[in-house]
């Protein structure tokens, strides 16, 4: 079985999911491209520096570097934060005068258990030392790698085993459809590890990057080569030999 | 800058994608030099053409009061023209509502009269008030402010309640000022019941207070005035209104303006309302921008006129000075629908320059 002689409804309802991974796969390359640049709106490239430290840093400076940076007022700020974790992020005066300043100014409209604000977040307070210390580990925590990791392998999953089942049975030639497939699941793979492993090298932030844009590439080109595959005339040399 | 070109997913997803990004949003608005008379009567004239507009989108609020039902987003469009002396601003913005019964007088059955207020659980009315609209702009160099825009003096109460160590729990969910002595903004508050009737804008200015025990708004104040403004209409006991209005016309209704002030004469039935403001023009500092809005079909169209440089007393302290043409200047625009407090605003700055 081939999906090119499927019934029209058949491929109809295949082009629909093919779609949908597809406006899927731009709608998250869209959202990296804000959360790792410093920008709103519109498509941008992803920061190498960004995503360094959203993986390597602690949770709270590579937040200020990343999704929260829009609202940090200097960048001098991130950097007093960043010496209070790399000196043992203690209960001390430096904590109280410089990094609770900062963290009331910035941080704690929303970061607190009573805000009502747009976009509040009372369940991430930030209004103590004890608060805040939850998030002074460098890279992922274990139960945020496992709570994060969980979600996206078995969310993945389910779109990226329909459209590699779908690549399975279209005409390419077995050695195009191989390399997809395989390149799918095994950036998967490589992309998620590497959450874990950025922590402790910066080699795996570029892994991240690269897994991630192999991850995107992959099932977007899947997707739309199935779709010519159903509905147009597809160059000779990229079909296996029966179907030239 | 470090930066990773990811340039196998953004060739796919970005048609001829040769430059970095794609950026969607505007957040300049840009004054263009005019040879006309701008006319302030809500109404836009042909003037206006000449300049761009720039929609900002206002879609956040500071806190949830429960008897809130005002709008929670609109878009505000705003132009800007300048001349030798003024600058000018048009602001347009949708609003269903025109709300303008601001703790009215209603006369009760029984033959006494009732000021109409509910407060909220921090004290502050959504209900019996008036629609406003205001500019924050940066004065003096504002820490944070060329990034965050208002939301650098914008401080919320904390998990105990308090804002700055002061517990604020019933009193205010949040309260305005800047970080250092020097810091200041000023604060363009268009009220469309206690100062649109006579033709001003509220002119204000946000320094660094914040002791309510040396000023009650802590670091909102307003600009040195020599006399004029609003005052409530109440008689001594505060059991009646002092004044009425000789006739009640449209968008008069709710505010006493010198031309139609007479003295309180009861001869209203049950249910009838008096205008709880009597409103002068002001007269100083806190004078000195002159508005006029008109609510029609959904829509408030406000029209602002100041002198681009300002002389009165504290003038460097309290007013923006648009005295550089070349200069760039940072300001943030929020939307107040029928609440004291509770306002619709927008994250970031807005940049406003003049084109030569």
């Amino acid at each position: 079985m081939r999906i090119a002689t499927l019934n029209c409804q058949a491929r109809l309802a295949l082009s629909g999911f093919l779609i949908t991974v597809i406006l899927g796969a731009i709608s998250a390359a869209t959202l990296i491209g804000l959360v790792y640049s410093k920008h709103d709106s519109g498509f941008h490239i992803p920061e190498m520096d960004k995503v360094i430290a959203k993986y390597s840093d602690s949770m709270l400076v590579g937040s200020m570097k990343t999704s929260m940076y829009k609202y940090v007022s200097e960048d001098g700020d991130i950097e007093v934060i960043a010496k209070w974790i790399e000196d043992g992020a203690k209960n001390d005066a430096y904590f109280k005068d410089e990094v609770m300043y900062i963290i009331e100014y910035d941080c704690e409209k929303c970061h607190s258990r009573s805000s009502q604000m747009s976009g509040a977040v009372p369940s991430m307070p930030m209004s103590s030392y004890e608060d805040l210390l939850q998030y002074t580990e460098k890279g992922y925590s274990w139960q945020h790698m496992a709570k994060t990791a969980h979600t996206h392998l078995f969310g993945i999953a389910v779109f990226l085993v329909i459209v590699t089942v779908i690549m399975a049975f279209s005409s390419y030639a077995p050695a195009i459809k191989t390399l997809l497939i395989s390149a799918g699941w095994v950036a998967l793979w490589l992309d998620i590890a590497s959450w874990w492993l950025a922590k402790y090298a910066d080699f795996f932030a570029y892994m991240i990057a690269a897994a991630g844009t192999v991850e995107i590439g992959a099932v977007v080109t899947m997707s739309g080569l199935c779709l010519l595959n159903m509905w147009v005339k597809v160059p000779g040399f990229l079909l296996e030999k029966d179907a030239q | 800058m470090k930066k990773l070109k990811l340039a196998l997913a953004c060739s796919a997803l970005v048609a001829g994608g040769t430059t970095s990004s794609f950026a969607l949003a505007a957040d300049t608005l840009s004054s263009y030099k005019t040879d006309s008379t701008i006319t302030l009567d809500g109404n836009a004239e042909s003037a206006w053409d000449k300049a761009k507009t720039l929609e900002v989108r206002l879609d956040k609020l500071p806190y949830q009061p429960e008897n809130y039902k005002g709008i929670t987003s609109t878009t505000v469009n705003l132009k800007s023209l300048y001349d030798d002396k003024h600058v000018y601003f048009l602001v347009e913005y949708a609003d269903p509502t025109k709300s303008l019964a601001r703790y009215p007088w209603e006369k009760q059955a029984d033959g006494s009269w009732k000021q109409l207020k509910d407060k909220d659980h921090t004290g502050h009315d959504n209900v019996w008030y008036e629609d406003k609209m205001a500019f924050f702009w940066q004065i003096n160099k504002v820490r944070g402010f060329e990034k965050k825009g208002c939301d650098a003096a914008c401080h919320m109460q904390d998990g105990d309640g308090k804002i700055a160590g002061i517990d604020q729990t019933g009193i205010a969910p949040g309260r305005k000022f800047t970080r250092k002595p020097g810091e200041t903004i000023d604060m363009w508050h268009w009220k469309s019941v206690r100062l649109n009737p006579v033709g001003q804008i509220d002119d204000q200015f946000v320094d660094h207070v914040k002791d309510p025990k040396a000023n009650k708004n802590w670091g909102r104040h307003g600009d040195s005035k020599t006399g004029g403004g609003y005052s409530n209409n109440a008689n001594a006991d505060k059991t009646a209104p002092a004044y009425m209005n000789r006739t009640q016309d449209g968008l008069n209704d709710y505010t006493i303006t010198p031309a139609q002030q007479t003295e309180f004469v009861d001869t209203f039935k049950t249910g009838d309302r008096v205008p709880a403001i009597i409103a002068q023009p002001l007269t100083g500092s806190r004078g000195d921008i002159l508005a006029r809005g008109v609510w029609n079909d959904g829509k408030w169209t406000i029209e602002i006129k100041r002198e681009r440089v300002t002389t009165g007393d504290n003038a460097k302290i309290q007013d923006v000075q648009f005295s550089d043409l070349d200069k760039t200047y940072h300001f943030g625009v929020s939307v107040f629908d029928n609440s004291q407090i509770n306002h619709i605003y927008h994250d970031g700055v807005l940049k406003f320059n003049f084109v030569k």
